[in-house]
C-alpha cells in the first residue's frame, strides 16, 4: 500500500492539474480520425462491434437528433422513402429523390418538434440552431448512415451501453486503486487534480447543459477530463501495476482530447464538437456581452461570472439597463449579477439610504436600507449586503415596514424561525448564503448568526 | 417527514448549486431537519464552508419582500 508521494510525484500533481484545464477548455474543431479510433477501441475492448459515428455540433442538436431517431423518426424515413420511391416510379420523373425524402423528414421533424419535444428546448432553440439540425441529420442520414437506413435505427440507438462499458473496464481500475493507494493519497490527488478543474470547468457546464436538455442520457467526452486525467496520472506516475485495463485511460484521453460530448449506444454513437468557452479570472463561466458557452449551431449558454442569466442583462449594455426592470428579477443571484453590472454606486444614487450598519459576525460586514421609491413610484425599500464570500457581490434584498438595518435583518429571516425569541443567551445560530441553520427546538436565539459566509 | 433523496439544505433553482451536509436530511412543511450527533460541515459552490457543532438542526432560507406582487416569499436562487 502506497502511503506517501515522492517529490517527483507530488511536483506532477500541478502539471496534470494545468494538463487537464487547458483540455477542458479547448476549442478546438473535432478530431474525427482520432475520435473515431479512440471510440473502435473501447467498443472492441467492451465486446461490441465497431458503430456507426454520427458528428453532429452541439449537445443540444445532438440530443434532440437523438430524440426523434428514438421516438420513430427512423421509421418514418423508411415509411417516407419507400413512399416517395413509389411515388417517382409511378409518376417516372427525374426528380430528385432524396429532396423529397428530404422534405418529408423535415416535416416529420417538426410535427416531432411540436408533440414530443420538451417545452423548454422548443422555448429556448433559435432558428439557426434547428436549421442545422436538419442540415446535420440530411449530411448523415445522405454520407455514412444512409447505407444503413433499411435497418432499424431507432433499435440501434436504443441503449445506452455506457454502465456496460463501466462495469467492464472502471470497476476494475477503482478496485486496483484502492488495494494499493492509500485513501489520504488518492483523495488527496482527486481533491487537487479532478475535483478542482470539475469546478472549474465543466461542473458549470453540465449543469447549465442538463438544465436546459433534461434528457436523461449519459455521456462521455471531454467533460470527463478530471476524472480522465485523476487516474491518468495514477498511470504516468507509476503509482500503479499496469494491466490493459489501464490502456483504457490512455484511449479516453484521446476521446477527451479530440471532440466533445459523446453519446454511446449499441452500433452508434454520437459525437459533439467542442464549443468557445470565455471565463472570468476565477474559472468560471462568464462573458459579458455574448455568449459564454458557444456551439457553431448558435447553442450556447448566457452566463455572468458562473451565474446563467438572460440573453437581456448580458447584451444589454451597462448603460442602457433599465433599474426598474431588474430590480425585482426574481432569482437573487442574477439580481446580484445585475447589481454588479450595472455598478453598485450608480444604483445607490438612485435611492435614499435611510439606514447604514456595520455588523461584525465572522468578518465585518456593511448593510444599508434603501428607498427607492424614485425609481418604482412607490416606498419600495431593500437591503444591499455584500456577499460575505466573494468580494464585490452585491445583493439587493426588498424588505417592508422596516426602518433600520436590524429590523431588515429580522424580517429576512425564515418565518419559523423568526418565531423563536431572540435572547443574548439564546442558542447560537448559522447562515450561509440564504439559508439559516439553527438548533431545532431552541427556545431563543442570538440576534445574529455565529457564523456567515 | 419525508426523508429528503440528497443531503442537501437548498438547492439552486438556476445555478444548480446547492448547501449540502453529510447527514441524512429530511423535510417537514417546508422545513429541513437534520441530526449532526458528531457535527458536520455545511458546503456551498460559492459561499466559504460552515462548521456546524453537534446538535439537531432545522434550516430554511430567508425572506424578501416583492414591492411588484405586494408578497413576501422565500428567496429563489
Amino acid at each position: 500500500m502506497i502511503t506517501t508521494l515522492t517529490k517527483e510525484q507530488s511536483d506532477l500533481i500541478p502539471k496534470y492539474l494545468e494538463l487537464g484545464l487547458k483540455i477542458g477548455r479547448d476549442s478546438s474543431p473535432v478530431d474525427k480520425d482520432k475520435a473515431e479510433k479512440s471510440i473502435s477501441y473501447i467498443y472492441d475492448k467492451s465486446g461490441y462491434k465497431k458503430p456507426q459515428i454520427w458528428f453532429g455540433q452541439s449537445p443540444l442538436s445532438v440530443l434532440i437528433i437523438i430524440k426523434l431517431i428514438q421516438e420513430g423518426l427512423g421509421k418514418n424515413i423508411r415509411q417516407n422513402i419507400r413512399q416517395n420511391i413509389r411515388q417517382n416510379i409511378r409518376q417516372n420523373i427525374g426528380q430528385n429523390i432524396w429532396q423529397k425524402i428530404w422534405q418529408n423528414i423535415r416535416q416529420n421533424i417538426r410535427q416531432n418538434i411540436g408533440q414530443n419535444i420538451w417545452q423548454n428546448i422548443r422555448q429556448n432553440i433559435g432558428q439557426n440552431i434547428w436549421q442545422n439540425i436538419e442540415q446535420n441529420i440530411e449530411q448523415n442520414i445522405g454520407q455514412n448512415i444512409w447505407q444503413n437506413i433499411g435497418q432499424n435505427i431507432r433499435q440501434n440507438i436504443w441503449q445506452n451501453i455506457w454502465q456496460n462499458i463501466w462495469q467492464n473496464i472502471w470497476q476494475n481500475i477503482r478496485q486496483n486503486i484502492g488495494q494499493n493507494i492509500g485513501q489520504n493519497i488518492w483523495q488527496n490527488i482527486w481533491q487537487n487534480i479532478g475535483q478542482n478543474i470539475g469546478q472549474n470547468i465543466w461542473q458549470n457546464i453540465e449543469q447549465n447543459i442538463w438544465q436546459n436538455i433534461e434528457q436523461n442520457i449519459y455521456f462521455w467526452g471531454q467533460q470527463d477530463i478530471n476524472w480522465i486525467i485523476y487516474y491518468k496520472f495514477f498511470k504516468d506516475a507509476n503509482l500503479l501495476p499496469m494491466d490493459e485495463k489501464f490502456e483504457f485511460v490512455d484511449v479516453l484521453y484521446d476521446l477527451a482530447c479530440s471532440c466533445g460530448w459523446v453519446y454511446t449506444f449499441e452500433n452508434m454513437v454520437f459525437v459533439c464538437e467542442k464549443p468557445s468557452i470565455h471565463l472570468d479570472e476565477r474559472g468560471r463561466l462568464h462573458k459579458d456581452g455574448g455568449m459564454a458557452l458557444k456551439y457553431s449551431d448558435g447553442y450556447g449558454l448566457y452566463m455572468l461570472h458562473g451565474i446563467p442569466c438572460p440573453e437581456k442583462l448580458v447584451m444589454t449594455k451597462e448603460t442602457d439597463l433599465d433599474l426598474k426592470e431588474w430590480i425585482n428579477c426574481v432569482d437573487v443571484d442574477v439580481r446580484a449579477q445585475f447589481v454588479k453590472k450595472f455598478g453598485v454606486e450608480r444604483l445607490k444614487s438612485y435611492g435614499k439610504i435611510i439606514d447604514s450598519k456595520d455588523i461584525f459576525i465572522n468578518k465585518n460586514l456593511h448593510y444599508e436600507l434603501i428607498n427607492m421609491e424614485v425609481v418604482l413610484n412607490e416606498p419600495s425599500l431593500y437591503l444591499l449586503m455584500e456577499n460575505p464570500s466573494v468580494e464585490g457581490l452585491f445583493h439587493m434584498e426588498g424588505v417592508k415596514d422596516c426602518s433600520s438595518v436590524a429590523e431588515a435583518l429580522t424580517f429576512r429571516k425564515p418565518q419559523k424561525m423568526k418565531a423563536i425569541p431572540v435572547d443574548e443567551k439564546g442558542e447560537e445560530w448559522f447562515q450561509q448564503g440564504d439559508v439559516c441553520i439553527w438548533p431545532r427546538n431552541a427556545k431563543s436565539l442570538k440576534e445574529f448568526p455565529k457564523v456567515l459566509t | 417527514m419525508k426523508k429528503m433523496d440528497k443531503k442537501v439544505l437548498a438547492e439552486g433553482e438556476v445555478t444548480g448549486h446547492s448547501h449540502t451536509v453529510t447527514v441524512d436530511v429530511f423535510e417537514d412543511e417546508g422545513i429541513r431537519m437534520f441530526d449532526a450527533p458528531d457535527g458536520t460541515f455545511v458546503k456551498h459552490e460559492e459561499h466559504h464552508e460552515v462548521q456546524l457543532p453537534p446538535n439537531a438542526y432545522e434550516s430554511d432560507k430567508v425572506v424578501e419582500y416583492d414591492p411588484i406582487t405586494e408578497r413576501v416569499k422565500k428567496v429563489v436562487d
